[in-house]
């Protein structure tokens, strides 16, 4: 397996972290994204490309099939999956229409970084970097995040940023959903 | 009118000859196949997108005997684990923790890699097989092909429309060896494996096309 990238070894300064990090608004990541709802379960690698909101996330098996791909500009979201395509205004509702997920794509694009949003309650490490995250979300589900292997990735000025490359997105069980799951596993952050 | 008859007459030679062509060449791919009765490579696999962006890598270890059994197993980037036992597919997913299991019948469709290690000739009338020299696709026969071109590539295509795969490639080299195959999916992505430590004859493991599954993998059986 890759191995993990090393950790912080001394306390990190939280509010300089969080300002570099919530500069880096293009960036690249390419993983393994896995799915889990009930006994519902599938693991796919995956390319994920953002730009400042438009971005480009796309599933592959383990064969090099493309299974999934979804393209976002603030104009419109298209889904291609089993030879069809889908497209929507939102990424959001095209992507429950299409997998009865629901995946809350605008936070996402800052969780993956380990940027908690404004309201969301979070943890720390030992080293000062963002360990578990609480979104705060008024009259919709909360999601329980948690993130671990943090690596130093380059940034394009010569500097460098602590970034997950592990993730975990939790949203507990209700009467009219099961627990759902999604689990990343980053090999290679590129900014 | 005669002349339409005529006209039609000519097209059912000229598919006579094609289908005369596609069965010599997807004969002599069988025969080929048929003197590799057991093979077994390391692989350094590159999947790109279109545009040729790199969309994922991976380093493993695949294993065939005919019939019909195949074991696919990565360990870079990370474990995982496809085996077909002549009956089963067994798709052990580490990440997630799951095993899912399909009949072997329905998974050529979507993975004709499976057709490597198939005798049977009903499965490989579901594909046509064209020749190709060094990657230029020729339509002469068989026969007149010279035998000293280095690599001797087949392109496999589904006749059925519809599957994941569009055309597996696979390309032998002058020792008569898998050296490498290619998948074009319909998203126009290829992903390529390139093999080396190739061995044809070694002995078998028993437990080769065996899955073990840790008790804590949810089995969703699709059988």
């Amino acid at each position: 397996c890759t191995t993990a990238p090393k950790g912080p070894q001394t306390a990190v300064n939280l509010t300089a972290q969080l300002e570099k990090v919530a500069e880096v608004s293009t960036w690249q990541m390419r993983g393994k994204i896995a799915f889990r709802q009930g006994k519902d379960a599938a693991s796919l690698n995956l390319v994920w490309k953002n730009d400042s909101g438009d971005f480009d996330f796309r599933l592959t098996n383990f064969l090099g099939v493309s299974l999934v791909k979804l393209t976002v500009t603030d104009e419109k979201s298209v889904l291609e999956a089993d030879g069809e395509t889908f497209s929507n205004a939102l990424p959001e509702p095209l992507i429950y229409q299409v997998t009865g997920m629901v995946i809350p794509v605008a936070p996402l694009l800052s969780w993956v970084k380990g940027l908690p949003l404004e309201g969301d309650k979070f943890t720390l490490t030992e080293k000062g970097l963002v360990d578990t995250l609480e979104s705060y979300c008024k009259g919709c589900r909360n999601w329980q995040v948690s993130y671990g292997n943090y690596g130093s990735v380059l940034m394009g000025n010569e500097e460098s940023v602590w970034l997950p490359h592990s993730i975990t997105l939790t949203q507990n069980e209700t009467p009219d959903m099961p627990k759902t799951q999604l689990k990343i596993k980053i090999y290679q952050w590129t900014l | 009118s005669a002349e339409l008859a005529t006209s039609s007459s000519v097209d059912t030679t000229a598919i006579a000859q094609k289908e005369s062509i596609n069965d010599s060449v997807s004969s002599s791919l069988q025969s080929r196949l048929s003197n590799m009765k057991q093979f077994r490579a390391n692989f350094t696999q590159t999947v790109v997108d279109a545009q040729q962006n790199v969309v994922h890598e991976a380093q493993g270890t695949l294993t065939m005997t005919r019939p019909n059994k195949l074991r696919w197993e990565t360990t870079f980037p990370d474990e995982t684990l496809l085996v077909a036992d002549g009956d089963a597919v067994w798709n052990v997913d580490t990440f997630v923790e799951q095993v899912t299991v399909l009949s072997q019948d329905n998974a050529i469709k979507d993975n004709p890699i499976v057709l490597l290690t198939s005798t049977d000739e009903a499965t490989w009338s579901k594909f046509s097989i064209s020749q190709m020299n060094n990657g230029v696709p020729t339509n002469t026969s068989a026969s007149e092909i010279n035998n000293d071109t280095v690599m001797q590539s087949y392109q496999i295509t589904p006749k059925e429309e519809g599957g994941q795969i569009v055309t597996l490639t696979l390309s032998f080299n002058q020792d008569n060896e898998l050296a490498s195959l290619n998948m074009l999916d319909a998203q126009q992505q290829v992903s390529t494996l390139v093999f080396n430590n190739i061995e044809t004859r070694f002995p078998i493991p028993a437990d080769t096309f065996s899955v073990d599954i840790p008790d804590s993998f949810i089995v969703d059986d699709q059988r």
